[in-house]
């Protein structure tokens, strides 16, 4: 999928309604639930998990305005599921992940030697966490205004609109963060939680493999 | 990043021993955990230390039925989460309305579940002091439990952050700064001894007052017990009561050992009076049934119960009996090895 240029305002850009959108071609990626067997070292109870995985269709738009990149992300999900009320209830949540280098794998978010950069939303959280992992569990938060990352969120016709943004360029000192630039094409891949169906960690649809991702001059 | 394997091995094992025939839920054990630990906001549903009437539904509600722990072969048993309700509520009250509106001749206290907002349908040792069995033998025992800080613990092989450790003396932990609050580690407790605050999104539990032991002062729920119920101390150590208890006359068993966590938190349990026969005579068999006591403690409970018996019958004869002394314990101090030092 490719992220055109458009002079668009940063905070034009973060709005998931806005018609700037509309010049963006729709990528549909299927979702899959999680390979749970994968994560039996980590959490055998956790591995039982058989019913996670409700979502199974995302679709990914994305634009930049030549100093920022955003990332829209639509799904249905018939329930809002913003706040923990009781003590077995969890929130939706949408994470976007790409890889550090070539050698990153998607579905184990990466391992020791070849890392990967997502950037993760949760409903009701008051900001978005810049995340860095070389694996399953090894996941480190960064808060926003470290990594300078930007989130909106909006639930709408039963379907949450959620926009990521960051600078093309890591912020200064993040040599960690990803880096986009134009005809240098990464991978991206998408994850979601249905809060209503107890999704947390390991528990969620997943995009798989990398899908090719590139922005354009 | 830590293995399992390190995150669950600790240099010794410190264990709790409960003597159930003299519990009499007072609940100052659990008044003193709550007042120390668990009066923030989002823990107020929180007993790390509960005392409750059993056989009934326990707590957290029906914790037997929810699942989690290890099968015979090592595998992981599906677990559940508890629900606000499940694990006590925090029920307030009108008194406001009743003490300070002038209403005291028209309104009554009345609890409301912070849950729900309505009538509460269940709390905190809401069977207290419910019998089971049918007149004239009614039966019932009191069961305090807190974190067994288990040897071989789920919640540290549930945890997907590897947030929960073990210290070096035994002491099950889950470091607040990596706990995201996924509560596998909840479904994962066979005991439901893990709890989730709301606020904070993150999972707590007992922490056997880790600072009073680092300064030789006994957990609080221990050391406030007025009954003399509680032995503490390091399982290794062969001068302490719960050495003796545990290991040497071996009359102290975990609850549920088929959970396969082996707990560290042993009871020795309960001999309850003799029963009355048909025609209201004292019976040989005694008012809790067997069975019942298996189903808590396995089937060691039947030797346990013979040990006790027969010591008892040995004090009784005047002869001398170590576990019957163990058992009176006629000094507090020698109930918590290392750990006698003054908490103020």
């Amino acid at each position: 999928m490719k992220a055109p240029h458009y002079d668009t305002k940063d905070d034009v850009l973060l709005d998931p309604f806005d018609a700037a959108w509309n010049k963006t071609a729709d990528e549909v990626l299927d979702m899959m639930p999680a390979p749970v067997a994968m994560v039996q070292h980590l959490s055998p109870f956790m591995a039982l998990s058989k019913d996670h995985g409700k979502i199974r269709r995302v679709t990914v738009n994305a634009q930049h305005n030549g100093r920022r990149l955003s990332i829209r992300l639509v799904w249905a999900d018939d329930s809002s599921d913003t706040e923990i009320k009781d003590l077995d209830q969890f929130t939706d949540a949408a994470a976007v992940m790409f890889p550090m280098n070539k050698g990153a794998n998607a579905i184990t978010m990466g391992d020791e030697q070849n890392p990967v950069n997502a950037w993760f939303w949760k409903a009701g959280s008051a900001e978005p966490h810049d995340i860095l992992a070389h694996g399953f569990g090894t996941s480190r938060r960064r808060p926003a205004k470290v990594s300078g990352l930007r989130a909106t969120s909006s639930y709408a016709d039963g379907r949450w609109h959620v926009v990521f943004q960051r600078s093309l360029r890591p912020g200064t000192g993040l040599s960690d963060q990803v880096a986009f630039k134009p005809a240098a094409p990464i991978g991206i891949a998408v994850a979601l939680w249905a809060g209503s169906n107890r999704e947390r960690a390991g528990q969620k649809s997943i995009s798989g493999e990398w899908t090719a991702f590139e922005v354009t001059s | 990043m830590k293995t399992k394997a390190q995150l669950k091995s600790s240099k010794r094992q410190l264990a709790t021993v409960i003597d159930l025939n003299k519990c009499m839920s007072c609940q100052s054990c659990v008044i003193a955990c709550k007042n120390l630990w668990t009066q923030r906001d989002g823990t107020q549903h929180m007993r790390w230390m509960s005392v409750v009437t059993a056989p009934g539904s326990l707590y957290p509600r029906d914790f037997e039925k929810k699942g989690g722990g290890f099968a015979a072969d090592g595998s992981a048993r599906p677990g559940q989460l508890p629900t606000m309700v499940d694990s006590g509520d925090d029920f307030q009250f009108n008194h406001q309305e009743v003490l300070y509106g002038g209403n005291a001749q028209s309104k009554k206290l009345e609890p409301r579940s912070a849950a729900h907002g309505g009538k509460p349908e269940w709390g905190y040792n809401w069977e207290e002091d419910q019998a089971k069995g049918e007149w004239p033998n009614p039966y019932f025992f009191y069961l305090p439990r807190k974190c067994n800080h288990c040897t071989e613990p789920a919640c540290v092989a549930a945890c997907s952050r590897n947030a929960i450790y073990k210290r070096d003396d035994g002491v099950v932990l889950i470091n607040q700064d990596q706990c995201e609050g996924h509560r596998h580690c909840v479904e994962a407790c066979p005991y439901k001894m893990v709890f989730f605050n709301p606020v904070s999104q993150k999972s707590e539990k007992c922490i056997e007052c880790y600072p009073r032991l680092e300064d030789g002062i006994a957990s609080a729920c221990n050391r406030q017990c007025p009954g003399r119920t509680r032995a503490f101390g390091f399982l290794d150590d062969e001068d302490s009561q719960v050495h003796k208890l545990v290991r040497k006359w071996r009359a102290a068993i975990p609850l549920h050992p088929e959970y396969g966590t082996q707990p560290n938190v042993y009871y020795v349990p309960p001999i309850s009076t003799l029963a009355f026969d048909d025609d209201g005579e004292l019976a040989a068999q005694r008012r809790i049934p067997n069975d019942v006591l298996e189903s808590y403690f396995g089937k060691d409970v039947h030797r346990v119960l013979a040990l006790i018996g027969a010591e008892r019958e040995k004090r009784q004869r005047g002869a001398p009996s170590e576990l019957m002394d163990l058992l009176i314990s006629r000094s507090w101090k020698a109930r918590f090895a290392e750990f006698t030092g003054d908490p103020v």
